[in-house]
């Protein structure tokens, strides 16, 4: 077991690059196959997936959803011998497959009805799992670049502190100055922060331009007294800009599950009903 | 006046004695220099608490003795003399003793003397404490016992001596007052587990000030000179405690007959297995001879009055040794066992019955037919196998089948595991129907701090093999004796150079515990290079070019003990046994074999390689050159869901044993806080009911039957690793499929968090296992979605880093 976990071919190895990519291959020959179904064997009538290949592909296409469906209950199945990320592999290259699977099992034709929806339902499942690879793929290396060492909480107080720093700092300077850096740093903490980056950004930069102005409007004031608020408004900027930016990453990494997984709950049910009907009318 | 049994000082030895005594009906008299009983506890301070070590030791007699405090404790035991008619004398302080006809004349301090036929000595070691004995000493300043520390207030006070007196008194004093304490030792070992946790503990947290591996020089103008490893440091003081132990009283002891082994003040008489010394008649009990613990005492004041009055009595340990032996030697009586063992081994031939006795409670024998296994290469065992009758065979190299050495009777094999706490590097089978006596690690550690014979001997054998297994390419040892004797052991602090950049090549290493990476400086930065293991040769490459300095800089990660081979003999080795330079350039072409792989997967990547030197350092700084089996995540490649934390939970009843919060990363990598299953696992060291153990395939497990949640382990790791929780409970309580369906969202499993694990009698120590009872496989790497998580000893994962890291 030791020795197995010590080759080094598993050692933090993306999921998409598992065994070198070895699930892409496996669902681009299931592609081929497909492809070539449909070509070499074209129905007498329309296509709409009521011949020996629309068969074919569409029992091909629900076995690969329903196998797809299952990762959400395997994920969370503990303590088996394989691998998590294996199975993520190939969920995303198979998901992937599924979309031109279906596509071919329709001939490339919709209407107006359930059969139809249970394509539509497939093809945004495959692209919302598309836009979670891809961000699977390039958030993480980008979030540990923008924490630069940091964790959630400590970029918290980190942030906390520069507000406190800056409030102090700005009460040698008038009224509408400590007015406006209390604006600025008021969120303070990760929650208040959240979706108001741009208001903020905004306010950061006007207070810094202004402490600026201080210099150039004359007063009798000298560089040694800007310089240190304006190095923490700058500080703070740039914290807030670092907070919003791994709060952003977080979310994205998590909320577009919340279309994935639904929308699959949903293609299930509508699939059932594709099937049910088909043989229905048959 | 004439009495059948004299016994001098009422400790719990003497008076354990006395008490029987007075049961038996045996005509006695209890001797006490002072006014009252036990003055050594007397003198304990205020409401100490006192243990009944060793647990499972029976205590024998009728002196009542449990664990309580000074007062309950001197309470019970003067009830007891009082009730059962002890013949006490008070304010008798035997001067003299001397053999008179058939027994002897004992004088007393005021001149008067009396007869015996036997004589008891319990007098202890507290009558002759040693002194700091170092210039500027002022009786005023310095004391030696602390009665009662709640006297003490508002005062900077030294406490020299790291022992469990020391220690106590230090955590007594450290209330009310600024504590300093000054330790010979690197740590707080010495100690009963309990006062090494608190003390540790009230280090950590700033109420002592500790100052190790240090010792006290002079003192002048208030100021006590301590010499530590930083240099020369002054404390100012109002008081220091010296807490030095005590030395038998050596010229009173000799004036009465008895011999003494050694010159050593350290020494203790030597005793028959009846505590009777050489001068016959005259016994000795408790930590005169060597005994330090009060049921020792007890019990051995018991059995001499036992066997004075014709009494039968086995001793305390007698049925736990039988016991042990029953297996191997089904019928045979204890004492045969014993001298069987020391006529068959000799490592344990020079210790005393008694001794051998405390080492024989804590070892197994083994009787093997020919060609059963004893213990395989690879395996995380580490005692210690002595072969007492028969042959073993080790299997050094499984391609070389007829590179066999034996290891005949009288010799032993494991001591590379027991100091290192590495894997086994070689097999070893009985070569014929063989009988061993396997020497567990507790029992090894006790025998080399008490014995200094047994230390030497295994560091002496340990030289020998690490040379043969790593140099020998074949040859027999004798051959190797010039390298033998040019040998010798060198240790180094964590961090200490051993071979430094640019120095002429002088020796030759092999590492023989701890590990070390090899560095040099590039470019004005040093760059890391590798690591090298125990039982690592290193420092080679200088021997196969004449005119070479030292290309690299290897340093100890850890604390490490290195072979150090002189270069002359080195030289001379390679001249008559030019076979040897293979070993050399073999070793020296692997090395470059990696680093040109290295260098070319770096020079084709578009992308700048991760920073080798810098995750290395973090590593080491993190303390993974100690660890096994490490958890590190690439922080580039994971996505934070925590499906790492929620597997552990959900296959460890709901309790997670990693947390990547509370982890530290640096350059990319996160080391979350989990358990790395150390070489020499420090949660192991002071464990009072021995629960937790190393498993031969290498994870250092808790045995949560076994634990009594004492903490002590939860103190000792040195990375936090081992919390307090209730077991128990259905991990997938509260769940249902689709809630875990539902991205999970909403229900987990319930991960309870540290901070959940309330405050119980239930609770026990828990950490990572390696998944031991969920199949072997790590549950939180098998778990991780994006292949971000690994489980994986230091050395692979270094090697990893080099050749060929996703540069990302």
């Amino acid at each position: 077991m030791l020795a197995s976990m010590n080759s080094t071919s598993t050692i933090h190895r993306s999921f998409l690059l598992w065994r070198g990519g070895y699930y892409a291959w496996v669902a681009a020959g299931l592609c081929v196959g497909c492809v070539g179904l449909y070509w070499l064997a074209p129905p007498a009538g329309p296509r709409n997936g009521g011949s020996f290949a629309g068969y074919t592909l569409g029992t091909v296409g629900l076995g690969l959803v329903l196998w797809l469906g299952w990762f959400g209950l395997r994920r969370r199945r503990y303590g088996g011998a394989g691998r998590l990320d294996e199975v993520l592999s190939a969920h995303v290259y198979l998901g992937v497959a599924v979309a031109l699977v279906a596509l071919l099992h329709c001939g490339f034709r919709i209407h107006g009805n359930v059969h139809s929806l249970a394509l539509l339902l497939l093809l945004g499942v495959v692209a919302s799992g598309i836009f979670g690879a891809a961000a699977f793929w390039s958030i993480p290396a980008r979030m540990t670049r923008n924490r630069a060492g940091m964790t959630l909480a400590t970029m918290s107080a980190e942030l906390a502190a520069i507000a406190v720093r800056c409030r102090a700092l700005s009460l040698s300077f008038p009224d509408d100055i400590v007015a406006l850096v209390a604006r600025t740093t008021s969120p303070g903490g990760k929650d208040r922060v959240m979706g108001r980056r741009d208001r903020l950004r905004r306010l950061n930069l006007a207070a810094i331009a202004q402490v600026q102005d201080e210099l150039v409007r004359g007063r009798d004031v000298t560089p040694a007294e800007i310089l240190p608020l304006a190095q923490s408004l700058t500080q703070h900027l740039t914290m807030v800009e670092r907070l919003t930016a791994d709060l952003r990453y977080r979310r994205t990494l998590l909320l577009w599950r919340v279309i994935h997984v639904p929308m699959t709950v949903a293609l299930v049910a509508a699939l059932a009903i594709h099937v049910l009907v088909v043989f229905y009318d048959w | 006046m004439r009495v059948r049994l004299a016994i001098i000082g009422s400790g719990p030895g003497g008076l354990s004695a006395a008490v029987t005594a007075a049961r038996l009906g045996v005509d006695h008299i209890l001797l006490e220099r002072t006014g009252h009983l036990s003055d050594t506890i007397f003198k304990y301070q205020k409401r100490k608490k006192v243990m009944a070590h060793p647990m499972r030791l029976a205590k024998l007699g009728d002196l009542p003795f449990a664990e309580g405090s000074r007062e309950e404790i001197l309470g019970g035991w003067t009830a007891t003399a009082e009730s059962q008619g002890v013949n006490v004398r008070y304010h008798a302080e035997a001067t003299r003793i001397a053999r008179q006809g058939g027994g002897f004349l004992i004088t007393l301090g005021d001149g008067a003397t009396l007869e015996a036929e036997t004589v008891v000595l319990g007098i202890g070691v507290q009558g002759n404490l040693r002194r700091l004995g170092i210039p500027g000493e002022d009786p005023a300043q310095v004391f030696y016992q602390l009665e009662d520390p709640d006297e003490l207030k508002g005062l900077r006070i030294i406490v020299v001596g790291a022992g469990d007196a020391g220690l106590e008194n230090a955590l007594a004093l450290c209330a009310a007052n600024t504590v300093t304490i000054i330790n010979r030792q690197a740590d707080f070992s010495r100690a009963k587990p309990g006062n090494m946790t608190d003390a540790e503990r009230a280090v950590r947290g700033g109420q002592i000030r500790a100052l190790h591996e240090s010792s006290p020089t002079r003192i002048e103008a208030g100021m006590l000179f301590v010499d530590t490893p930083t240099g020369e440091e002054r404390v100012p003081f109002d008081r220091i405690i010296a807490r030095l132990g005590a030395i038998p009283p050596r010229r009173f002891v000799e004036d009465c007959g008895i011999r003494f082994p050694s010159a050593d003040p350290a020494a203790v008489p030597e005793l028959s297995e009846t505590y009777e010394s050489n001068v016959p008649g005259l016994y000795i009990v408790g930590a005169l001879g060597g005994y330090t613990l009060i049921k020792q005492a007890i019990n051995q004041g018991h059995e001499v009055v036992c066997r004075i009055a014709g009494q039968p009595c086995a001793p305390a340990d007698e049925n736990l040794l039988r016991q042990r032996f029953e297996k191997c030697f089904p019928g045979s009586s204890v004492n045969d066992v014993l001298a069987y063992v020391r006529r068959t081994v000799p490592l344990l031939a020079g210790l005393t019955t008694l001794q051998l006795r405390d080492t024989m409670l804590e070892c197994n024998l083994h009787r093997f037919a020919a060609g059963d296994l004893v213990f395989r290469r690879g395996d995380y065992t580490n005692s210690l196998w002595n072969v007492a009758e028969g042959a073993a065979a080790v299997e050094i190299d499984p391609q070389r089948p007829e590179l066999r050495p034996r290891v005949e009777a009288g010799q032993f094999v494991g001591e590379l595991g027991l100091r290192s706490g590495r894997r086994r590097t070689a097999t070893v089978w009985a070569a014929e129907p063989t009988v061993m006596v396997e020497i567990s690690v507790p029992a090894m550690r006790k025998l080399l701090s008490s014995v200094e014979s047994v230390g030497q001997e295994l560091d002496r054998v340990a030289v020998r093999r690490l040379i043969h297994t790593t140099l020998g390419a074949g040859r027999q040892i004798a051959e190797l004796d010039g390298l033998i004797a040019a040998a010798r052991l060198q240790k180094f602090k964590a961090l200490e150079p051993i071979i430094t950049e640019g120095d002429p090549v002088d020796a030759l290493y092999i590492l023989r515990s701890g590990s070390a990476t090899i560095s040099r400086l590039e470019n004005g930065r040093m760059s890391v290079l590798g690591f090298v293991g125990a039982g690592g040769l290193f420092g080679e490459r200088g021997f196969l070019d004449v005119d070479a300095t030292r290309a690299a800089t290897i340093r100890a990660t850890v604390a490490s003990e290195v072979v150090r081979i002189e270069g002359d003999a080195v030289r001379a080795a390679l001249a008559e046994m030019p076979e040897m330079s293979r070993v050399f350039s073999s070793a020296v072409q692997s090395q470059m074999e990696r680093s040109v792989r290295a260098t070319l997967a770096n020079v084709t990547r578009a992308t700048p390689p991760r920073n080798i030197s810098a995750i290395t350092d973090f590593l080491v700084a993190k303390g993974v050159g100690e660890a096994t089996n490490v958890f590190i995540i690439d922080e580039k490649i994971c996505t934070g869901c925590g499906n790492c934390e929620s597997a552990c939970a959900a296959t460890h009843g709901g309790i997670s044993r990693v947390s990547r919060e509370l982890g530290a990363s640096a350059e990319g990598f996160l080391l979350p806080l989990a358990c790395r299953h150390c070489e020499t696992p420090h949660c192991m060291s002071h464990c009072p009911v021995d629960a937790i153990s190393r498993m031969p395939s290498g994870e250092v497990i808790i045995d949560a039957g076994t634990c009594i949640g004492c903490k002590a382990c939860v103190n000792d790791c040195p990375y936090g690793v081992i919390s307090m929780a209730e077991l128990g409970g259905d991990p997938h309580a509260g769940t249902n499929w689709l809630a875990r369906m539902m991205a999970g969202i909403g229900v987990l499993p319930p991960k309870r968090t540290r901070e959940d694990h309330h405050d119980g009698s239930a609770k026990k120590a828990v950490k990572c296992d390696l998944c031991r009872t969920a199949g072997g496989v790590p549950a939180c790497v098998t778990a991780c979605p994006t292949g971000a998580a690994t489980r994986l000893d230091p050395e692979s994962f270094l090697t990893w880093l080099r050749e060929g890291a996703r540069a990302s």
